[in-house]
């Protein structure tokens, strides 16, 4: 068993106890995605503004464990202000970070780095990609 | 340490392991894995269809778990014990037969609302096809399921009353005597859960006029893939195959078939022989101990359990205050499920974490997840205060931020 403090990392406690960008967005605008894990109930609700290919606007509200209540907080931060094409390479990142891989560009994803132990917890991997599921449906469709 | 534990091999593979999630899979003995070795080196061959002598003496083995199964839950003919894959596979087949073959349109039937999904969704799905009507138990303030409300919710509408034997969440059992007497009066039918109530209490099928129960052989420490349906005769004449094959038929033409009899019409395709051999081997096993026995020590290590765990400041336990089986759910307040199984799992501390197939139930109490330590005979004191342990534990680990 790896280190637990590997894994759960103070950064994550802290952004699972007082995280950013929460609450849900309202206005014609918003778009707004809800995203379950069943095994656990947990629930994600996802909501952004795009405007020009561009996220301008992100708010996200997460039920759950600290690990996709600190992945929800800290998606949101890196991802405000990006454009779509640079969200979805962020979001590739990502799962590529989870599933174990070396990244080229690490720095690109910023805090979220603190998620390169959640692979070695293989059954919470799903609680750390939940919120970048329900970004990639928000974006998607908006993207030419 | 617990006596039992010497008979089976996985304690002796993970001598430090607290294995707390019995309610999901049970550990098998050293005796059911003997079982599954010597007959696929000795025994192995086709059940019922070959002639020579070996052929025999498999099918002969077979039937005779058929014997064993029966008079382990007082049915009173081994033709009413089916052989399924398991709690869900036979559920599944009676509702499916029941619901298509004896319902009419606005036919009722009563649940509760501590089922399992095995036994929500298949009725479910069935009542929003053929247009007939759920009505769910509801509980009581203690968590026990309420007897006035099921009195008020079966009715001369009520065709079937399925229910549980065990919570799965709460850990208790419901009076499944009284709710006999009470669908037997308007002349329903009782479909019981017994993936949890058979594993951990005596069960006698006849004495409480269950007209069908489905279990399953792994959670009976026994192996993966075997399960049991009991039904009575009245059911078992009238219902169609759910599904069609070899073996199962009579006489067959190039348009029409006939089939055999119960339970064989039942059973269509090459069987999980092994599977049946094991189960036989675990009722050997579970009936050197006694299910009094064991009902005994299960209720004591649950109520130990919950009595240590409600003793941790902010720890909240589910279900009635009078623990009636090993199953003890719970939560520590502020923290979420699957992180403080997370921890535990660091400390070898094995416990499910999650909805635990009963998202209706675990909503109503109000949570999106709860912990459940669920134990069995070969559980210890000293495995719950372990656990009691790493819960402080944990509380002190993610308070650190």
């Amino acid at each position: 068993m790896p280190d637990l403090r590997h894994l759960y990392q103070t950064i994550m406690l802290e952004n699972a106890q007082h995280p950013q960008h929460s609450g849900i967005l309202t206005g014609a605008k918003v778009k707004k995605i809800t995203v379950h894990n069943p095994t656990c109930g947990d629930e994600l609700v996802l909501s952004g503004v795009i405007e020009h290919s561009r996220l301008i606007s992100i708010a996200q509200h997460s039920e759950g464990c600290i690990i996709s209540r600190a992945s929800a907080s800290i998606m949101t931060e890196l991802v405000l202000e990006n454009s779509l094409d640079q969200i979805q390479v962020l979001a590739a990142m990502f799962v590529s970070l989870i599933n174990g891989h070396n990244l080229a560009n690490q720095e690109l994803l910023q805090q979220a780095m603190i998620f390169s132990g959640v692979g070695q917890f293989p059954m919470r991997t799903k609680c750390a990609l939940l919120p970048w599921q329900a970004l990639v449906e928000l974006v998607e469709g908006d993207k030419q | 340490m617990n006596a039992y534990r010497e008979d089976f091999p996985f304690f002796k593979a993970h001598p430090d392991i607290v294995y707390f999630d019995n309610a999901a899979t049970t550990q098998k003995p050293a005796t059911v894995i003997q079982a599954l070795i010597d007959y696929y080196s000795n025994d192995n061959a086709s059940v019922h269809r070959s002639t020579y002598t070996l052929a025999q003496q498999a099918t002969d083995q077979y039937e005779q778990v058929r014997t064993k199964v029966a008079n382990f839950i007082g049915a009173r003919d081994a033709n009413q014990i089916l052989f399924t894959k398991g709690t869900t596979e036979g559920l599944n087949w009676i509702a499916q037969g029941v619901c298509r073959h004896f319902l009419q349109p606005g036919d009722e039937i009563v649940l509760s609302v501590m089922e399992h999904h095995s036994n929500l969704v298949v009725w479910q799905q069935l009542a929003n096809t053929l247009d007939l009507k759920l009505r769910y138990i509801k509980l009581t303030d203690q968590q026990t399921l309420d007897l006035a409300d099921a009195q008020q919710k079966i009715t001369t509408k009520t065709k079937v009353l399925a229910i549980t034997g065990v919570s799965n969440v709460l850990g208790s059992s419901n009076p499944i005597c009284k709710l006999s007497k009470l669908i037997h009066a308007v002349n329903g039918l009782l479909i019981v859960d017994g993936a949890q109530m058979v594993p951990t209490m005596p069960v006698d099928v006849s004495q409480l006029q269950i007209d069908c129960l489905a279990f399953s052989g792994h959670k009976l420490f026994g192996p993966t893939g075997i399960g049991v349906l009991y039904a009575t005769p009245a059911l078992l004449d009238v219902l169609p195959p759910a599904e069609f094959g070899g073996e199962m038929i009579d006489q067959v033409s190039l348009t029409t078939t006939s089939f055999q009899p119960a339970p064989y019409k039942f059973e269509a395709g090459t069987q999980n022989v092994a599977g049946v051999i094991g189960l036989g081997a675990a009722i050997d096993y579970i009936q050197t101990i006694g299910m009094d026995k064991i009902h005994a020590e299960e209720q004591m290590l649950g109520q130990y359990l919950a009595e240590q765990l409600s003793n941790i400041t902010n720890v909240s336990i589910y279900g009635p205050a009078d623990r009636d089986s090993g199953i003890v759910a719970f939560n520590v307040d502020q923290l979420h499920a699957h992180d403080v199984a997370t921890f535990l799992d660091s400390n070898q501390i094995c416990v499910r974490a999650g909805t635990h197939c009963a998202q209706p139930l675990v909503n109503m109490l109000e949570v999106n997840a709860t912990l459940r330590a669920s134990l069995a005979f070969y559980n210890s004191f000293e495995e719950c205060d372990q656990l009691v342990t790493a819960i402080k534990a944990a509380k002190e680990f993610f308070s650190y931020a």
